[in-house]
């Protein structure tokens, strides 16, 4: 009995016991499942949080964590010569910025930047502390390749990550100096602010891009493979190098002799009008246009205006002949050896007793060249100045033309026609007595100049192409020959213009001698003037015109001694370099067959 | 429990499997694929990082060409190292080409070389 009692006993313990271990049990199942509950809801309310209330400000952050924007700085256009020889190309440097929020140190950071980027420790101090909210400023742009190296060095060994380099472009102009004043330069931004550079600153410009950049948790970039900006379209030039070069060696050579304040030079098609070389001097580097005085800078080819002075007297002859009033062995009495026109007298270098037509333009006679033009008359005159092209601008693609200085006939003086009739009173630039001579050359047509003969996409296409185009006819195709064959003589013997004579090529030119308008007197100088000479070659078929000016030369001034001798070296070395045989010369052309 | 109802959810078990397999492995795929992306952009990055640096190059090298073949260096080399001169107009012969073939012939007509077209767009 006792046995069975104990053993019912232990089996209601043993039953209590479970239950109680199950009810535990239990209790605890549901106090581990609330946790787990309530903390699932937690996590589902932040979850909400982040994802929806919040969403749009932490998807900013994490894009800006995880996505930067890159600006693609686009290449800027190629500009080649006629034979596609580099005239300006683009070179790639790196730019040193800073983020002043981030420096924590200004002072030692100007020190030991200073000795590399080369400004001023001070200088450096004051920009971080006046930005020092700000993220991004420039320390120095576009700095060069030792430079560069010198810096990522610095980076490395400081472990400064407050300032960082960004690769540019930048213009070079590879030949230096030579067409810097057609080439023009562009400013830090790569924007064209002279010459053609500023001309066809739309096509020579790429398109800027902004692309979207994934990087990791370490910051490298992460590429989606299409990273070009949109490159600029690439110019090819009716210039070309070697023929600028030989301008621009004789120009400075003569400015040298002479002691000149200055001088030009424009060579041109006559029948094309385009401009194979134009050339001033002083000149600059376009690398370096800060380095240099404005002044140096100005195209004075196209922006300065001079009184012609004789190199004028043939547009006189070309009306005279168009006119019918004159004929070229017509005699002029020049023997008084000037004339009074308004209560002016205008006299001849040298006395001669009678000169022809011929030899009027021939010699440079002052005398006989008012006699023409009082014959032509005021109207007719300033009709045929006008159709040459004075007065009004030429249109040469090449900012900062004038259109020069020529008056109505109603604001004439009684002594304009004489002073006129010499290529006074009257202000042009040498471009616009090269285009008038180029009439005469092509039989008559007044061509617009250009320097600019195609415009290439950078995939090869040709967007643009620049022709040949007539102005208008300003003489006929017979009074450009006679006028022609008038102005070989001027290079011949008793000519004016004999040491621009080319042995085996026949000149047709004409000798120019002006003085100057004194600034500060307001009257002619007796000792400044601007010797020139314009003519073309060879004479019968030409090929080239050229035009060389040189201002204020010293221990002469006569256009047949400093200019002349100038236009003759230029143009033999021209014709050598384009391969124009001697026309007087047959034997040195071979044939052979091949 | 029948025989019937032990296969339909031994079936069903297989079912659950394979789908659950399927979904794994097209887990798998998924991160295989995006991580091979990643990586092809990171070799991109790394290309285009190259290729930038030989554009540089190149730009520079073509900067440099066009210096040398300046024609004053050319010129100054020439005349004052080599110790050239520039060529008397008198002491050149043109050589002019004819199409036909044949023996030379030492002898041309003046206009021919002189044709303003060929000058012209040179």
């Amino acid at each position: 009995m006792r046995g069975r009692g104990r053993e019912r006993i232990r089996k209601l313990w043993d039953e209590d016991l479970t239950k109680i271990q199950l009810k535990k049990s239990r209790k605890r199942a549901v106090i581990i499942s609330t946790i787990l509950y309530f903390g699932f809801l937690i996590i589902v309310l932040r979850l909400a949080d982040l994802m929806i209330l919040d969403h749009r400000n932490l998807a900013r952050r994490a894009y800006t964590q995880y996505l930067t924007v890159r600006t693609l700085h686009p290449q800027r256009g190629f500009i080649w010569d006629r034979r596609m020889r580099e005239m300006a190309v683009n070179l790639e440097v790196d730019s040193l910025y800073a983020v002043p929020s981030k420096i924590e140190d200004v002072d030692y950071l100007s020190q030991r930047l200073s000795p590399i980027i080369e400004i001023s420790a001070d200088a450096i101090r004051d920009r971080l502390l006046k930005k020092k909210e700000r993220d991004f400023i420039w320390l120095k742009r576009k700095i060069d390749q030792q430079t560069s190296h010198k810096l990522v060095k610095f980076k490395k060994i400081y472990g400064i990550d407050s300032i960082g380099l960004i690769t540019e472009t930048r213009r070079f102009y590879p030949k230096g100096h030579t067409a810097s004043h057609i080439l023009g330069f562009t400013d830090i931004d790569d924007r064209g602010l002279e010459g053609i550079e500023l001309q066809y600153d739309e096509y020579l410009r790429g398109k800027v891009r902004k692309i979207l950049n994934s990087r990791d948790a370490r910051g490298r970039s992460l590429s989606s493979g299409f990273e070009e900006a949109i490159a600029g379209n690439n110019i090819i030039l009716t210039i070309d190098e070697t023929i600028q070069y030989i301008v621009e060696r004789e120009i400075e050579r003569a400015v040298e002799k002479w002691r000149a304040k200055a001088a030009t030079a424009i060579m041109m098609n006559p029948v094309s009008g385009e401009i194979l070389a134009m050339a001033n001097t002083p000149f600059y580097d376009p690398n370096h246009p800060s380095r240099y005085p404005a002044d140096y800078r100005r195209n004075r080819a196209i922006t300065d205006i001079y009184e012609p002075g004789s190199t004028f007297k043939s547009i006189l002859a070309s009306a005279a002949l168009e006119e019918g009033l004159v004929d070229v062995d017509e005699e002029f009495d020049v023997s008084r050896g000037y004339i009074v026109v308004g209560g002016k007298a205008i006299r001849d270098v040298h006395r001669h007793e009678t000169l022809t037509f011929r030899e009027v333009i021939q010699k440079s006679s002052n005398v006989g060249a008012v006699q023409i033009g009082l014959r032509l008359g005021k109207e007719r005159y300033y009709e045929y100045m006008k159709r040459f092209g004075f007065g009004d601008r030429t249109g040469i693609d090449l900012p900062g033309e004038v259109r020069g200085i020529l008056r109505r006939p109603e604001r004439w003086s009684g002594t304009s026609i004489a002073a006129l009739s010499i290529g006074q009173e009257i202000g042009v630039t040498p471009l616009q007595i090269l285009t008038a001579y180029c009439a005469i050359a092509n039989g008559g047509l007044l061509m617009r100049p250009y320097v600019v003969s195609e415009i290439i996409s950078p995939q090869g296409e040709v967007i643009k192409r620049f022709t040949p185009q007539v102005i208008r006819r300003v003489i006929s195709p017979e009074t450009a020959e006679t006028v022609r064959d008038i102005l070989k003589t001027v290079v011949e013997e008793g000519g004016t213009g004999r040491r621009a004579y080319i042995k085996g090529n026949l000149v047709a030119g004409k000798t120019g001698t002006a003085q100057m308008v004194d600034p500060e007197t307001g009257r002619y100088s007796r000792d400044r003037y601007a010797s020139s000479f314009v003519g073309f070659v060879p004479a019968d078929d030409p090929v080239i015109a050229l035009i060389v000016v040189i201002y204020e030369p010293k221990g002469a001034r006569y256009g047949g001694v400093v200019a002349a001798p100038v236009f003759r070296r230029i143009v033999e070395h021209t014709l050598t370099y384009l391969e124009v045989p001697m026309e007087r010369n047959e034997n040195h052309i071979l044939l052979v067959s091949r | 429990m029948t025989a019937r109802r032990i296969k339909r959810s031994k079936s069903w078990l297989l079912l659950k499997l394979g789908l659950l397999l399927y979904l794994v492995v097209g887990l798998f795929v998924l991160v295989w694929l995006r991580a091979k992306i990643v990586n092809m952009e990171y070799e991109l990055a790394e290309l285009n990082a190259e290729k930038l640096a030989l554009l540089k190059e190149e730009r520079y090298l073509l900067a440099e060409r066009a210096s040398l073949y300046s024609a004053k260096r050319v010129e100054d080399i020439a005349t004052k190292r080599l110790g050239m001169d520039l060529p008397d107009r008198e002491n050149i012969f043109y050589v002019k080409r004819t199409r036909q073939a044949g023996a030379y012939v030492a002898s041309m007509p003046l206009s021919e070389s002189t044709r303003r077209e060929d000058l012209l767009w040179r």
